[in-house]
């Protein structure tokens, strides 16, 4: 076997490679940081997330899709809730106004569901880890706290808007956002439009920290980790919250002709979801 | 050139970051092998790990800390071409 104990040889880099690079890892970043701005089904979703990218062999194929539907038939209400607060919140958007009240509600729908899911998740992930060879299952737990970091460094902090910041630079250029409007914006963000208490990690750290630990043993007991519905809560209604305090101060900047641009682009990502349980439910 | 790795032991408490000291030279490359980067794409497993291709480099992440090779080994060589599919596009 070659020396694993060496690294890569990193010779010198060009500057054209260096700039190619660069665009990759930032276009990695902004797609999965927009996904993670729109997608809150809390734990559960980090895991379809994960096994999305897993990577599975042909003999177990058929297990993963069998993972799959019952995951999506057990996780519906989470998705249909989060499906929901995004149609609220383009409502709002397409009119000129959100209803702060109205997308409450729904935040708090989706993270009820989420609370109420987690059971059923457990035994899901009993059926999952039964499936994956062990070094799958290092690579699920590397990818579980991966998107738990992007999803942190995604919803945890409120906008600066004296920062870089990648739901900004995707939105301006989806509407083509003048400079004007851009500065307005960030005005807006940092008038105490976002919610500013913080986020309270560590009941949901505790279970992804033993999630990693029992997920990549030899004898996974998913009852033996710690109650994880609030803390999965705790994220879907931290992140949605966030999410609708972007847009709150997103909406009163743009043109007429913007407005319905912006709530199909919304929209989008609610039917990306629909479709995506659609298909996995057949 | 004889190029050795010195991994941190430090990176356990910072997974995904991998730091590259080479005896060989007085600069020390710092690799990152970003989060998201991991949550997008779908790893080639080989000799029981899970392997990105990041940067032009093949990396495994094992104790904590991230691995690559002085030389590619032919398997994973026979995987680069097809690397740009392992993108999960999550738009």
């Amino acid at each position: 076997m070659p020396s694993a104990s060496a690294a890569a040889s990193a010779g010198p880099v060009d500057a054209g490679n260096a700039d190619a690079e660069a665009a990759e890892d930032e276009a990695v970043a902004e797609e999965l940081q927009v996904h993670h701005r729109h997608e809150h089904t809390g734990f559960a979703g980090f895991v379809i997330s994960s096994v999305d990218t897993v990577g599975a062999g042909p003999e177990q194929q058929a297990a993963i899709d069998t993972f799959r539907k019952e995951f999506h038939t057990k996780m519906k209400p989470v998705h249909e809730a989060n499906i929901a607060m995004l149609g609220t919140l383009a409502d709002g958007i397409a009119a000129g106004t959100i209803d702060k009240a109205k997308v409450d509600a729904a935040i708090a729908k989706t993270a009820a569901a989420a609370t109420a899911a987690h059971p059923a998740l457990n035994e899901l992930l009993m059926q999952l880890h039964a499936t994956l060879r062990p070094e799958q299952r290092a690579a699920l737990v590397d990818k579980v706290d991966a998107h738990f970091a992007t999803w942190r460094e995604a919803n945890e902090h409120p906008i600066d808007p004296t920062k870089p910041d990648h739901h900004v630079k995707h939105i301006t250029k989806e509407l083509g956002l003048s400079k004007d409007q851009v500065e307005k914006f960030k005005a807006n963000l940092a008038a105490e439009k976002e919610p500013k208490k913080p986020f309270e990690a560590a009941a949901f750290e505790a279970y992804v920290k033993a999630f990693d630990t029992e997920f990549a043993t030899d004898k996974f007991d998913a009852k033996k980790l710690p109650p994880a519905g609030p803390g999965s809560s705790a994220i879907i209604t931290r992140g949605a919250e966030r999410m609708a305090a972007f847009y709150e101060a997103l909406v009163p900047v743009l043109t007429p002709e913007q407005r319905p641009t912006l709530a199909d682009k919304v929209r989008a990502h609610a039917e990306k979801a629909e479709k995506a349980e659609k298909k996995e439910k057949k | 050139m004889k190029r050795s790795i010195l991994v941190a032991a430090a990176l356990v408490a910072a997974p995904f970051v991998g730091i590259a000291a080479y005896s060989t030279n007085a600069s020390a490359e710092v690799i990152v092998v970003p989060e998201t980067y991991v949550a997008s794409y779908e790893p080639i497993y080989y000799n029981g790990f899970a392997h990105y291709l990041y940067h032009g480099h093949w990396y495994y992440r094992d104790h904590g800390g991230w691995h690559g090779y002085d030389h590619e080994p032919a398997v994973l060589g026979g995987h680069r071409g097809e690397w740009a599919h392992h993108w999960h596009h999550w738009r």
